[in-house]
């Protein structure tokens, strides 16, 4: 193999453009491994455990841009480099011919659009609070879309924003729609009168995205995951609310949330109780009791949630949802993938994108079919020792920084290679009875997730059929028909590789564990 | 306090362009700061730099 670089002196790119540029490398043939990243130091670091760190990349500097291929021939190397060259210019050209204006720094930015009234951070995370102080003094929202921005930072930059009345979305703050407008990873939702505040961005997507086949949605201000800890005290929700209750077009609001800390909860429910307008309340996996109690309406899942204020909007008794298809029906599918597996095919394996989605998942199986080991566990004792090794049943969120944090790995809603890996993996383990997914669509994620991902997942069916065995595989989309994914194209892809595939990320956990259980789970579920 | 934003984002985008490109798609109304590391990310250069700018 040859190892080949190619230094960019003072050349900048952010890190979803280096990502595509890796992407396109490696895809080329005869690349091993391909990486394109800035010569920070911690970058060159990872370059040489993975043994790509060459004599040019020694001497290169933070703001330096590196692209380095492992190749089989200093031919093919050459080509790597030169396509890699080809990108770049492209990427120029195309700019110059956009002909736009393109700020030099956030000052600059704000100094020429004095009207501009939110500004959306994505830059690596040791600066992101260094810019959203700058934003705020300058009077602007912010939505910090940056993870790895200390929780100090976080309290001090929500504080500032509350004193000046500037919302402070996230950090790590995924999602927002704001008017119709959808900032980072979103959706593309129907206009309508339900608002949504939410503490996790595939949260909002999947609330939102249902919501969009019903009445349609106002606005989703996202939160950041932090925002409900002791620390914060649910800052931005509580803004986010207000905003919600003096906004005229809301007529119902949605919270979500993992269960906050006591105290944070009982201030955001006597807020929202307060407010005067129908709300649905989902902290998943707390305690729907004092929801009731304060006459606000809780939902155990997602879709709950966005079933429960489509209810609430047309002036309905708002009702859970098990399944939405006929339950004979679901049934009879259930049964067709349950009779082809074995008796050592005893559990389920969830390869999730979607951290709230996994935990969703693990908690609706949970009380379906038992404990669910996982890197990001329920509950301490079940974390897995190895996050890359299954055991039992087990549900991996694959977005999370252990995953992503590599070199070269980047996050699953844009790029499946370790998704694929791991479905391969989890097909040759004779004990797998079915395979759990989620697939998320919308701006910001993957261009054709599903045809990413339908080859793989012939494949492992292919691998399980050489070994004998039957192998179901049941997955949810999470997007909408207007989506530039499309969600019914998608959805068919899918199908087309023999995928069962349900309405929700609820639905297909209870799927998932109707067919491991052979069916006895059922009762548990429709009574 | 959000009123203006809700009624009509007018976005700066900070780093990833391809949000920016999501955006314009939308029809938003975005502009683009091609942001690279400040004091080309020299921490101390840069706490130099936010102390002048204070003053």
């Amino acid at each position: 193999m040859v190892v080949k670089s190619l230094v960019r002196k003072n050349e900048y790119r952010d890190s979803i453009f280096l990502m595509r540029i890796s992407k396109k490398l490696e895809d080329l043939e005869g690349v091993q491994k391909a990486t394109a990243i800035m010569a920070t130091d911690a970058n060159k670091d990872l370059l040489r455990d993975a043994g790509m760190l060459t004599d040019e990349i020694k001497g290169a500097s933070s703001n330096d841009l590196v692209i380095v291929v492992d190749v089989v021939s200093s031919e093919r190397a050459s080509e790597a480099i030169s396509g890699a060259e080809g990108i770049l210019a492209e990427e120029a050209r195309k700019r110059v011919e956009e002909a736009e204006v393109i700020y030099k720094t956030l000052d600059s930015a704000i100094g020429a659009e004095p009207e501009s009234n939110l500004v959306l951070i994505s830059v690596p995370g040791e600066f992101a609070a260094r810019e959203a102080e700058r934003a705020l003094k300058a009077g602007k929202h912010v939505m910090i879309f940056s993870d790895g921005v200390s929780i100090e930072d976080e309290v001090r930059l929500k504080r500032l924003g509350r004193e000046k009345g500037l919302l402070v979305m996230g950090p790590d703050c995924g999602t927002a729609i704001i008017n119709g407008i959808g900032l980072g990873f979103a959706n593309v939702v129907k206009r309508g009168p339900v608002g949504v505040v939410a503490a996790s961005g595939t949260g909002a997507q999947e609330v939102t995205s249902l919501i969009s086949a019903g009445p349609g949605i106002s606005h989703a201000i996202g939160t950041g995951g932090r925002d409900l800890h002791d620390e914060v005290g649910g800052i931005t929700m509580l803004m986010g609310l207000q905003s919600l209750a003096d906004d005229p077009g809301t007529e119902i609001i949605v919270l979500i949330s993992k269960p906050p800390s006591p105290e944070v909860a009982k201030r955001i429910l006597k807020a929202a109780s307060e407010v005067g307008k129908p709300t649905v309340v989902n902290f998943l996996g707390g305690d729907p009791k004092i929801i009731e109690e304060i006459n606000l309406t809780p939902a155990v899942t997602l879709e709950d949630a966005a079933a429960k204020a489509i209810a609430l909007q047309r002036g309905e008794k708002p009702e859970g949802v098990t399944f939405s298809a006929d339950l004979n029906e679901v049934k009879n599918t259930a049964e067709k993938e349950y009779e082809g597996i074995g008796p050592n095919q005893r559990y389920i394996r969830g390869i999730y994108s979607g951290g709230t989605f996994c935990s969703e998942a693990m908690l609706i199986v949970r009380d379906l079919v038992g404990d669910v080991y996982s890197n990001v566990p329920l509950k301490p004792e079940l974390k897995l020792k190895d996050s890359n090794k299954s055991k039992e049943h087990t549900f991996v969120d694959m977005g999370d920084d252990e995953f992503t944090a590599e070199i070269g790995k980047p996050h699953p809603m844009i790029y499946h290679e370790l998704r694929q890996k791991r479905i391969l993996q989890e097909a040759s383990d004779s004990e797998t009875a079915v395979l759990l997914l989620d697939v998320v669509l919308g701006y910001g994620a993957h261009e054709d997730p599903a045809g990413a991902l339908a080859p793989t997942l012939r494949e492992a069916k292919k691998i399980a059929e050489r070994e004998g065995r039957y192998l179901p595989v049941v997955a949810s989309v999470c997007g909408t028909p207007q989506d530039p994914q499309n969600l019914t194209a998608q959805e068919k892809k899918l199908k087309g590789a023999g995928v069962v595939v349900m309405p929700s990320n609820a639905q297909a956990a209870r799927m998932a564990a109707l067919i491991v259980t052979k069916g006895e789970a059922w009762n548990k579920m429709v009574g | 306090m959000t009123v203006e934003l809700l009624r009509k984002p007018k976005i700066i985008n900070v780093g990833a362009r391809n949000f920016h490109d999501s955006l314009k798609v939308q029809g938003a109304d975005s502009v683009h700061v091609d942001w690279k590391p400040p004091a080309e990310g020299d921490r101390e250069m840069m706490k130099l730099l936010d102390k002048l700018d204070k003053l």
